[in-house]
């Protein structure tokens, strides 16, 4: 395994196994001699087909919050557009082609893209960008309170709109999130959810549905008037295909029915990726998996103790057993690559001497206490966590009960009260949009009633630093980061939760596609735009 | 007669009454929040109140349940918390894939199941029901998720162009041959089309999961054929028509199958039944979006007017096939009715 | 999962059946196999060196290890000997078998006897009650409720458990009508014995042995369905042994593994076809 796939120059490596297993046999995007199905007749169309593992439960772009942003990211399109790591700036211009924050950070100013229809022909101008964000603050469905800074929306002209903030928020960051920020036809001002789910888009983006089989598929096709222009060698059609099965998944990509596919077996991928005519892309993905320790129940409570279970658990084991080394040891809460991560930041590792001797300190030289452990239930990756967990505490006389529940009913155990709730809560989080603020936020500052922040950490100094550096990163980013930084470190000395992996974001695509750059900010989404074979 | 039918009717209503109370409270009480799931993937504070609110959890169960059930008569079986979609949208879409495999399953225990039942009771004791038998036993014993499982190992690789392991039609049918879904079965929508492409190409899709459905009803059928055949032919009837020298075929076919045939006919409603719940597994490993798969999904995210209404519809149908045997029952053999 | 030992086998005379069953090979094979299967659940410390790893310990640097001297069955994705997970997966198995016909039996019994020997409305209300529970569709509830009580061995035990109690209502009920006749429980009525004390006392132990016999072949279909439930994740939680568990997380790895799903999931077939049999046996020798 490689230590760390990712380069601190943060420069995207889509390296393929068979590259690094067998030298420069491979340069496989040079050979097109790649059998196609039999079916493919001149005069069809060029399809493009993904197979997901899971269906698309919301196409509605206002209140989607799943992996349906797949679906709505080829559809719709967003103001700004965060950047694949490794890129010159954070944001490129979208639907805005220039944006300027006052200096208090309270007034945001967007100028729009002129020339731009939406699939239905309506023109998209700044009635549009108030209508869209607007209804989507209405429905107040999925990641709409991305949008809660915001007081007023003002549309001095056709191409300028004025957002005026009731606090300090990245308005250009939150413009480009991949959920709740997409820029919606006016026209479908009666529409309802149902509406959308019945297969009907309203959208600026390349593509429209053409139709829509829940639970199966859905085609899109090309919208010719794409404000972008269409070039010789771009898809037709897309075929997003739900195929719940990972044994059919891999037969697909392997026999090139499928262009682009995840969630393989990690087992199975330097196998996979042996074979020319299929590539592994490994990247960062903005996605850390923790164990919220209860900070307020004995004997977590406790920071030694604290710290004596960060160095019991299994990391290097469990990240080659159960996610064959693709996954790295987090350091803190910021996810490797992201901005406001360190990749100095202290980790613990296995160590039961040490574990032994901090646990004698704190009263407990034999152990002799039971913790329960609460997981998403099916989650297969959390629950290996928790066996391999659970043999190592119990050499030193700890017992970890295992827990699987559903995920909305873990998280009311968690919001009751702590002395009830459950010792570790194991889950993972990614960011709605790209900030470090997200995890920190989220998962440790401060709350009366504990929303996210499952471990009930509490720390003044804490709150007041990454409040600090929120409201700077408008204007000083360099140094916002620094005590971002500072702020994960507090964390790790005080063993606020068990830090365990950061994910990877792994696809496998077929070797002729060209073009295709992973881009974590909007996870397992293909841009079919942007791809050709 | 109409006494027998009345009983049976009221019986089917008092059923259905007790499966909405009965999934209503149990769904009720998992533990969850099921504001929290409204409210969607990372709500704040506000939303899990505000849906609260409007999903009037806070009032008391009954009234809850009394507002359910005015809904259902209204026809609405209402939304999923999850998706918002309505539920009887999704069932639209989705029952008509699960019905198309049970009935097709349930085909397929009647051509394989009656001949084969009535052969090996024939010659009882013979190498057939010696073989059949062990058969069909075996055919009850398989977990049917392994069979699935069992199947694509054998067809994975090359041999799944033969017969593909996933989905109701391939991609390529679905871009260039595609077809109005008017039923939802899509047997029936491609030759109403008239587009032979499409429907050879959901045959080859279905043929798989039918085997792994149908190895239950099938070794059911073929042993209740059976063991009513033994019966029905040590009657003094047949022995007489032996007697009079009739073709053995015109004996079996004719005049024993049509008395055997009345059990049977309850074992393949029974299995029909049955199928309906048993197609969820197979449903998840051939990735065939029915209603399987999406209440399976309901479960994993407790949404529970998802699992209530499934419950409901499965046990509608269950109780109606039920329902619609036993008055068939009644008419080929009036002495059921006397029971 | 129920309807085919239901179909076949409600009929009995026990004392009839082990002179007639020892004539019947297929008997004798599937009496062989069970035997062996509650001998080797029973004493499975005794029969594997990796008796730890059977109970859950992970041993991970023997991740997926194929079929192999050391590891007959190979090793399962944490590197725990799939044969000691399948010996140990055995006790889970009979475990909860046994755990859903006792529960079935216990709450369908006496509701049966209190039904045949007091006839009447009472009679009438508990079959009618029976007759809804028998129209549920099965596996749909057990999955409700084994989802309602938090997935685990005993909750699923239980879930499953809800769903069977009618059949053994209608069994009971109907030797209960029978014995209601027999001039000993008269006798007992005669001399003043409450109603309940004749239940418990006279009723309940002349029905039961039939009842036993009944469960005891409905065995192979609870385990069915006991595996059912843990396929879809609703039932025995890891680290606990369980077949229809390991074909679940074996699922991923299949087909190159094909050891992972083949070994735990032939276990069940063998341990439902063998009780099975017995049933169908038993049933034969009846006619």
């Amino acid at each position: 395994m490689k230590p760390k796939p990712f380069s601190a120059l943060n420069i995207l490596l889509a390296l393929t196994i068979a590259l690094t297993a067998c030298g420069k046999t491979a340069a496989p995007a040079t050979q097109q001699a790649v059998t196609e199905a039999p079916t493919a007749v001149p005069a069809q169309p060029a399809v493009l087909t993904i197979a997901y593992a899971n269906t698309f439960p919301d196409i509605d772009p206002s209140t989607s919050f799943s992996n349906d942003g797949a679906v709505t990211a080829n559809i719709y399109e967003t103001l700004t557009r965060y950047n694949a790591p490794g890129s010159k700036d954070v944001l490129s211009p979208q639907l805005a082609t220039s944006w300027k924050a006052s200096p208090d950070g309270l007034v945001w100013t967007f100028h729009l893209r002129d020339g731009v229809k939406f699939h239905d022909g309506v023109p998209f101008n700044s009635a549009a960008v108030k209508f869209s964000i607007e209804r989507t603050k209405t429905l107040n469905g999925g990641a709409a309170w991305i949008w809660g800074s915001v007081n007023n929306i003002e549309t001095p002209d056709d191409y300028t709109v004025i957002f005026r903030l009731d606090y300090a928020a990245p308005l250009d960051l939150i413009a480009s999130s991949g959920f709740a920020a997409w820029m919606i036809s006016p026209s479908v001002k009666d529409k309802d959810g149902a509406w959308f789910n019945a297969g009907h888009d309203a959208g600026t983006g390349p593509y429209m549905i053409e139709s829509y089989a829940p639970g199966a598929r859905i085609i899109l096709t090309k919208f010719d008037k794409y404000w972008g222009g269409w070039k010789a060698g771009q898809f037709d059609k897309v075929v997003l295909e739900v195929v719940e099965d990972i044994t059919v998944r891999q037969q697909k990509i392997e026999s090139g029915e499928a262009d682009w596919t995840l969630q393989l077996p990690t087992e199975n991928l330097a196998s996979i990726g042996k074979k020319p005519d299929v590539k592994v892309l490994i990247n960062p993905a903005f996605e850390t998996m923790v164990g919220l320790f209860n900070n307020k129940k004995p004997p977590l409570d406790n920071q030694k103790v604290r710290e004596a279970l960060s160095y019991t658990f299994p990391y290097d084991t469990f990240i080659q057993t159960s996610m064959s080394g693709y996954a790295t040891q987090a350091h803190g809460t910021i996810p490797a690559g992201m901005y406001g991560s360190d990749p100095s930041l202290f980790q613990y590792g296995l160590d039961p001497d040490k574990a032994k001797s901090l646990l004698a300190e704190a009263g407990y030289p034999d152990g002799g206490f039971e913790l329960t452990m609460t997981y998403a239930t099916g989650d297969s990756v959390e629950q290996q966590a928790g066996e391999l967990w659970k043999a190592e505490l119990a050499k030193l006389g700890i017992t970890l009960n295992l827990q699987p529940m559903a995920w909305e009913a873990q998280w009311d155990l968690a919001k009751g009260d702590p002395v009830n709730a459950q010792d570790i809560f194991v889950m993972y989080w990614w960011p709605t949009y790209t900030t470090p603020y997200d995890f920190l936020f989220n998962m440790f500052h401060t709350e009366e009633t504990p929303l996210f922040n499952l471990g009930y950490y509490f720390n003044a100094n804490f709150d007041k630093l990454i409040d600090d550096a929120n409201t700077l990163s408008g204007s000083d980013k360099a140094k916002a980061e620094t005590m971002f930084q500072n702020a994960a470190k507090i964390l790790v000395e005080d063993a606020a939760s068990l830090f365990i992996f950061d994910q990877s974001s792994i696809h496998i695509i077929r070797s002729d596609l060209k073009g295709y750059v992973d881009n974590p900010a909007y996870s397992h989404v293909v841009f079919a735009y942007e791809l050709s074979r | 007669m109409l006494i027998y039918l009345l009983r049976r009717l009221l019986l089917a209503i008092l059923v259905i009454v007790s499966v909405s109370v009965v999934t209503f409270f149990v769904a009720r009480v998992i533990p969850s929040d099921p504001a929290a799931l409204y409210a969607g993937q990372r709500p704040t504070s506000d939303q899990i109140a505000a849906a609260r609110e409007r999903l009037e959890l806070d009032q008391p169960l009954y009234n809850q349940y009394f507002r359910f059930v005015r809904d259902i008569l209204k026809g609405d079986l209402g939304t999923s918390y999850k998706t918002k979609h309505a539920i009887l949208a999704d069932i639209k879409t989705f029952l008509p894939a699960t019905l198309e495999l049970v009935i097709a399953s349930t085909l397929m225990a009647i051509i394989i199941g009656i001949p084969v039942g009535v052969l090996a009771g024939a010659k009882h004791g013979g190498w057939l029901d010696q073989t059949t038998r062990i058969l069909s036993i075996a055919g009850v014993s398989f977990p049917t998720f392994w069979l699935a499982l069992v199947l694509q190992l054998f067809f994975f690789g090359t041999l799944h162009r033969l017969f593909p392991l996933s989905s109701r039609i391939s991609n390529n049918v679905a871009l260039f041959n595609s077809f109005p879904a008017v039923t939802g079965f899509y047997l029936i929508d491609t030759l109403l089309a008239g587009n032979f492409i499409a429907w050879r190409d959901a045959v080859w899709h279905i043929i798989l999961p039918t085997l792994t459905l149908a190895t239950y009803p099938i070794s059911l059928t073929l042993r209740m054929t059976r063991a009513a055949m033994v019966e029905t032919l040590s009657e003094k009837y047949i022995t007489a028509a032996r007697a009079q020298g009739l073709p053995e075929r015109d004996i079996l076919f004719r005049y024993a199958l049509k008395n055997a045939i009345v059990p049977t006919l309850t074992v393949l409603g029974l299995s029909f039944a049955y199928s309906l719940t048993g197609a969820f597994l197979v449903e998840v490993i051939f990735s065939w979006p029915g209603l399987g798969k999406y209440v399976t999904d309901a479960i994993f995210n407790v949404d529970f007017p998802v699992i209530v209404a499934v419950t409901l519809i499965v046990t509608l149908f269950f109780v109606s096939i039920n329902l619609f045997v036993d008055i068939i029952q009644a008419f080929l053999d009036p002495r059921v009715v006397l029971r | 999962m129920k309807v085919f030992t239901r179909w076949f086998g409600f009929r009995f005379a026990p004392d009839s059946i082990p002179a007639h069953l020892r004539r019947d090979p297929l008997a004798v094979v599937s009496s062989l196999i069970i035997m062996i299967m509650i001998l080797s659940a029973i004493f499975a410390p005794l029969l594997t060196s990796r008796a730890a790893e059977g109970l859950g310990e992970p041993n991970p640097s023997e991740k997926l290890a194929p079929p192999s001297a050391a590891h007959i069955f190979g090793a399962d994705h944490l590197g725990r000997d799939l044969y000691a997970r399948v010996l140990f997966g055995g006790r889970t198995a009979l475990g909860m078998g046994f755990l859903i016909v006792f529960g079935a039996v216990l709450i369908g019994a006496p509701l049966g006897a209190i039904a045949g020997y007091f006839g009447g409305w009472l009679d009438e209300v508990i079959m009618r009650v029976t007759d809804v529970a028998l129209a549920f569709p099965p596996l749909l509830l057990a999955i409700a409720i084994a989802s309602a009580l938090g997935p685990n061995l005993t909750n699923a035990a239980i879930a499953i458990a809800l769903t069977w109690w009618p059949w053994y209502t209608r069994i009971v009920r109907a030797q209960a009508l029978a014995l209601r006749e027999r001039p000993f429980i008269e006798a007992a009525h005669v001399i003043g014995v409450g109603n309940f004390t004749i239940i418990a006392r006279h009723i309940l132990p002349n029905v039961l042995s039939p009842v036993i016999v009944q469960a005891t072949l409905d065995l192979g279909s609870a385990i069915l369905t006991a595996a059912a439930l843990s396929f879809l994740g609703l039932g025995v939680q890891p680290p606990t042994p369980d077949w229809g568990q390991m074909v679940s997380t074996g699922r991923i790895y299949f087909p190159q593994r094909w050891w992972y799903v083949t070994f735990p999931g032939t276990a069940i077939f063998i341990a439902t076809m063998a009780f099975n049999l017995l049933g169908d046996s038993v049933q034969d020798a009846n006619k």
